[in-house]
């Protein structure tokens, strides 16, 4: 038999290959990979029968990696190793064979290896990466369909700011309004100047927490303290911890009808 | 901007049971009737002090009718200039609240005189005789409405400034809590001690004196984060020695992918600083920047003293931003460390963000020293 290890902390890899030459002498180490990449590289270059996998390594995580196995159809039988728990449920919804906690038990590893040397002896009624993309849909779950992500919400606001460029964090905006050529970013301790034109930004911002209230304004909506009408009729709306109130024109006026 | 509860005080509010009652108009017409009895008693007595030979009951019942006279005729004037101007305050607002006070003062005399006499209202406002008599009046009682809604208002706006005050004190003690019981769980975060002692284990067969020194280090760092996240305040020798012990561990852990520089004005190392601030930056540095990245990357702390103040910055080369979901055991949110900033320092303090020329990212403190 032979089988590929990946893990992203060397120690932990030599430590994982010491184990398993005792729980399983004559397995063979076919390849080490410290990176999800390389990993997946080295499991078209070598196909092994098992496949030892950490979860978080750069490049490409060990979810995403046996994902992308069992989507190929040419899934060895994965055997996580990760220090966090909280992943043995998504493991399994990857057609994980096991799960192993770090630093992996002999005793819990030996148990590991019978079970692997039952399952690899049993004559293969299918292929296993049939078997396990069935089994995925069994359980309602796509098998690992590289399915495009929604654009995701903007998270970070770039501001040039003499030679420096800052981010900004999104939930640190208070509001952002637009002048002739530039956008405004005011946030606690001041302003920042961008390009970004406001309909771009109305579109990449999550409309449950940014409140467009005016042609050139947007407004977080955990900032707005509350509205209030002026004398002349105007819908103002006030900010927390801020002097200033921005007007609400008569299109966006509904958003507070139900306040 | 003074809140809107400064301006629309009623006088009587001065007196404190009168405050516990909900505003009401009845309650105004109470209040404004008591007040009037307490100014018409007033005026009898200061008749007789000035020598009036009046008898006492015909003074009273004179003094209380023009009072009440008086005061009621303020009451609807002053609301009804309310109803006119809502929400109006300013220097014009007074002087149209104090002359129209003396004109009710004036009209309200002429009243009860032409009550008492038996004489006509309008013929006594209109006899130049009568005005001139009853002008130092007016005056007096318009100018003590003024002194009364003033002193008021300044009192309201004092308590709206106390309590205010203890908001804001209430509110930083609470982030300090909070802040305290972050880091703390930050810096215990139960996957870099089970990752770090997975390495001591893999060590202790192989390079059983590395192990010890990593377990050491281990320990170092244990101690420092501890004491430091119940300290008040630290050094920034102590923060970095902190961050060094943080770096060397995970230089174990990741092997050639880390490599770290320190670089710190020795003039600054004994500078005062809240605990706490530079390892959640050193964590997102390695987290967010490096360790995503293939080939790894260096992180390098710097401390220099500049004319705004200590300015500490983390370096890294790492992937910079990059839209990634949120992981388990994410770095200590810069929101949580920029709100501490701010209840401990306000505005003087600073925590910038800044994208690398070379991709990284850059987190820039900036204390008052």
């Amino acid at each position: 038999m032979r089988a590929l290890l990946a893990d992203d902390e060397p120690h932990l890899l030599a430590y994982l290959e010491e184990q398993l030459a005792i729980a399983w002498p004559d397995l063979r180490i076919v390849g080490r990979a410290g990176n999800g990449i390389e990993a997946l590289r080295l499991v078209d270059e070598l196909a092994p029968d098992i496949l030892f996998l950490d979860i978080r390594m750069p490049g490409l995580n060990g979810l995403d990696l046996a994902a992308r196995l069992v989507d190929d159809k040419r899934a060895p039988r994965v055997v996580f190793t990760t220090a966090h728990e909280a992943y043995a449920l998504q493991a399994f919804e990857h057609a994980a064979f096991d799960y192993l906690l770090k630093p992996v038990r002999l005793e819990r590893l030996q148990r590991t290896v019978a079970r692997l040397k039952e399952a690899l002896a049993a004559p293969r009624a299918a292929p296993s990466a049939d078997m396990l993309a069935g089994l995925l849909r069994q359980l309602g779950m796509a098998p690992a369909a590289p399915v495009p992500a929604p654009a995701a919400p903007l998270q970070w606001i770039r501001a040039a700011q003499g030679q420096e460029t800052r981010l900004i964090a999104i939930d640190e905006v208070i509001y952002f309004q637009s002048n002739d050529k530039y956008t405004s970013v005011f946030v606690a301790d001041g302003e920042h100047l961008i390009r970004t034109p406001m309909r771009q930004l109305r579109e990449q911002l999550d409309p449950q927490q940014f409140w467009q209230i005016h042609r050139s304004v947007i407004v977080a909506a955990r900032h707005v303290a509350g509205t209030r009408t002026d004398f002349r009729g105007r819908l103002l709306v006030k900010l927390k911890g801020r002097d200033e109130q921005l007007v609400v024109s008569r299109n966006y006026a509904d958003l507070f009808r139900q306040m | 901007m003074p809140t809107s509860s400064t301006t629309s005080m009623h006088p009587l509010e001065s007196f404190a049971p009168f405050r516990r009652w909900r505003p009401s108009p009845l309650r105004n017409l109470v209040y404004t009737f008591v007040w009037n009895g307490i100014i018409g008693v007033a005026l009898a007595c200061a008749a007789i002090l000035f020598g009036s030979r009046a008898p006492l009951v015909t003074l009273l019942v004179e003094m209380l009718l023009a009072s009440n006279v008086i005061g009621f005729l303020i009451h609807g004037m002053v609301h009804l200039l309310r109803r006119i101007a809502p929400g109006r305050s300013g220097t014009a607002m007074r002087a149209a609240r104090l002359l129209l006070t003396a004109c009710c003062a004036l009209l309200g005399m002429a009243v009860t005189d032409a009550v008492l006499g038996g004489r006509s209202t309008f013929d006594a406002l209109l006899h130049a005789g009568l005005m001139a008599q009853y002008l130092p009046g007016a005056i007096v009682v318009a100018l003590l409405m003024a002194a009364v809604l003033a002193s008021g208002e300044r009192r309201v706006a004092s308590e709206v400034e106390a309590a205010r005050q203890q908001e804001q004190i209430a509110e930083a003690a609470r982030l300090l809590a909070e802040a305290k019981l972050r880091t703390l769980q930050a810096q215990i975060e139960p996957h870099f001690l089970y990752n770090t002692l997975a390495n001591v284990v893999s060590l202790i067969g192989p390079d059983p004196a590395r192990a010890r020194d990593m377990l050491e280090r281990l320990i170092d760092f244990l101690r420092a984060s501890l004491s430091a996240s119940r300290a008040e305040h630290a050094t920034l020798g102590a923060e970095i020695d902190l961050a060094r012990a943080y770096l060397d561990l995970l230089t174990v852990r990741m092997g050639a992918r880390l490599r770290f520089r320190i670089d710190v004005d020795a003039a600054c190392r004994d500078a005062v600083i809240p605990p706490m601030l530079i390892q959640p930056l050193v964590e997102n540095a390695v987290m967010h920047g490096i360790e995503p990245k293939v080939i790894g990357g260096t992180v390098t702390v710097r401390a220099r003293r500049t004319d705004v103040g200590l300015c500490v910055e983390i370096l890294d080369d790492g992937v910079g931003l990059v839209p990634a979901p949120p992981r388990p055991g994410g770095g200590v949110g810069l929101s949580n460390l920029r709100e501490r900033l701010r209840s401990l320092h306000g505005n003087s303090a600073q925590v910038q963000l800044l994208e690398n020329q070379d991709g990284g990212v850059t987190s820039r403190l900036i204390l008052p020293i």
